[in-house]
């Protein structure tokens, strides 16, 4: 009966292949981009200076958009850190005054869009600090990189809630009840339990089971490679 | 000589003008073609113009009109209007490329639309093609908005299969009630042919989904095929 119905076939993760089975050879990179990234070796650059899982990365795709209240809160936790923090230009404005004039240039950063792949798979990178869109998500599960979840909207709540107990990959923000505004002590907090506390040794042993799982369905006879066939046939056969 | 005259089939991937939702079309035409498809990606004008693609790789690119060529979804008066101009303007302008391919070595046989696309099911219907939905989130994630599409809208907890799930843990749409009324009718209206399509492709990895195994065998089609997906 079930071979009747239209399949569900999962086809991912949509992740350049050189990162994951390398299979495809000239596929190393996202290539269609919207946003301009003027800045990409030298973010590069300065990570590879940086200690291994030392820095927080934050960012928060390409649609979010903070209050200013919230951008204040995420401005103070994350200056206790070293970061590597992502402002789109149209999100700039919302930035505590003369924050970007503090920020220790040593062990910080400030870009208006990021390599994000480069950077997930960098060594340095602690944990992603993220709003959960559902790419940024597999991308860090892919990477090995746990998250400190910050949803914003949509279906984003949710990928936060699987990312803290389903995928035991991160932990989720807690936020007032009321403004639904995460403060910086939470913030703060959050980073702390992903990056050194208890549980942090178990999410990073997941978070490499993610990956091993996602390059083995992307492998020959993986069940991505098998659906992607599935698909092909279907559509040489029309 | 027989398997030379083979055709080779060929995708017009259609995603909603969106970096978050192009990306994942892109990647997904990149390992078609390393399968032997020919693809093309379907890009509106606006989004064209503004990135001014690279067209000498091996997927090819058209471009379609959402209705607003010159700003995009910016100059477009309300969400609700610029989702209908699209249906509109995007409907005529697939039919278009479908056309103009038609006489060609490499006629298009399937679209993959996104699925918040799903007026391309007619289109694709018409000319006789392949038509595919692409989810561009997670299985758990259409199942709940899948859920209140039955549901008129509404949402009731525990969900059976999900009993983890608070209100919290949901789609905004439920949790801020009201918001983005018409992101949120878009969500729903993924289904509205869903179940006429041959695949319905979903941009996860089975691996990751295998909680929805536990999921009651009595429900409706969809989760006839999450199950599906989870016996393989």
């Amino acid at each position: 009966m079930w071979s009747k119905a239209c399949p569900v076939l999962t086809i991912g993760p949509t992740i350049p292949s050189i990162y994951l089975d390398q299979r495809i050879k000239s596929d190393t990179g996202y290539d269609l981009n919207l946003f301009e990234s003027k800045d990409d070796s030298f973010c590069i650059n300065w990570l590879d200076t940086r200690p291994q899982g030392s820095v927080v990365y934050v960012a928060f795709g390409s649609m979010a958009q903070l209050t200013n209240v919230q951008m204040e809160e995420l401005a103070s936790a994350v200056s206790n850190f070293s970061f590597l923090w992502v402002v789109r230009s149209s999100e700039e404005e919302k930035l505590p005054s003369g924050f970007l004039e503090t920020v220790n240039k040593e062990k910080s950063l400030v870009l208006k869009w990021s390599p994000q792949l480069q950077v997930l798979s960098n060594k340095a990178i602690g944990c992603f600090l993220t709003h959960c869109g559902w790419n940024s998500t597999m991308e860090a599960l892919t990477f090995g990189v746990p998250m400190v979840a910050m949803p914003q909207w949509t279906d984003q709540p949710m990928n936060a809630k699987y990312i803290q107990d389903v995928w035991k990959a991160g932990v989720r923000v807690k936020t007032e009840k009321e403004s639904g505004i995460a403060k910086r002590e939470e913030i703060e907090f959050s980073i702390k339990e992903v990056m050194e506390g208890e549980r942090s040794k178990e999410m990073k042993k997941n978070v490499k089971k993610w990956r091993d799982l996602a390059v083995k369905s992307l492998n020959e006879g993986g069940s991505t490679d098998t659906n992607i066939d599935t698909f092909v046939s279907r559509v040489q056969s029309k | 000589m027989r398997e030379m005259e083979h055709k080779r089939g060929h995708v017009l991937a259609v995603p909603y003008p969106t970096q978050g939702h192009i990306t994942p079309f892109r990647q997904f035409c990149k390992r078609l073609h390393f399968k032997g498809l020919k693809t093309t990606l379907a890009l509106t004008t606006f989004v064209f113009n503004s990135i001014n693609p690279d067209l000498s790789g091996p997927i090819s690119i058209a471009t379609i009109s959402d209705g607003y060529d010159h700003g995009g979804f910016e100059t477009a008066d309300s969400i609700d209007d610029y989702l209908k101009d699209f249906k509109t303007s995007g409907s005529k302008t697939i039919a278009d490329i479908i056309q103009k391919h038609q006489t060609s070595d490499n006629p298009i046989t399937c679209i993959v639309y996104d699925a918040f696309l799903p007026w391309a099911l007619d289109v694709a219907r018409e000319f006789g093609l392949v038509a595919t939905p692409f989810f561009t989130q997670p299985c758990a994630v259409n199942y709940v908005y899948y859920l209140s599409y039955i549901n008129n809208g509404s949402l009731q907890l525990p969900i059976e299969e999900l009993p983890f799930l608070e209100l919290q843990d949901l789609p905004s749409f439920f949790s801020v009630s009201g918001s983005y009324p018409a992101y949120f009718e878009m969500v729903l209206q993924q289904f509205i042919n869903f179940e006429k399509a041959d695949f319905v492709l979903v941009n996860s990895f089975q691996e990751l989904e295998l909680h929805v195994r536990s999921l009651s065998i009595s429900f409706l089609q969809f989760l006839n095929h999450l199950l599906f997906l989870c016996m393989y």
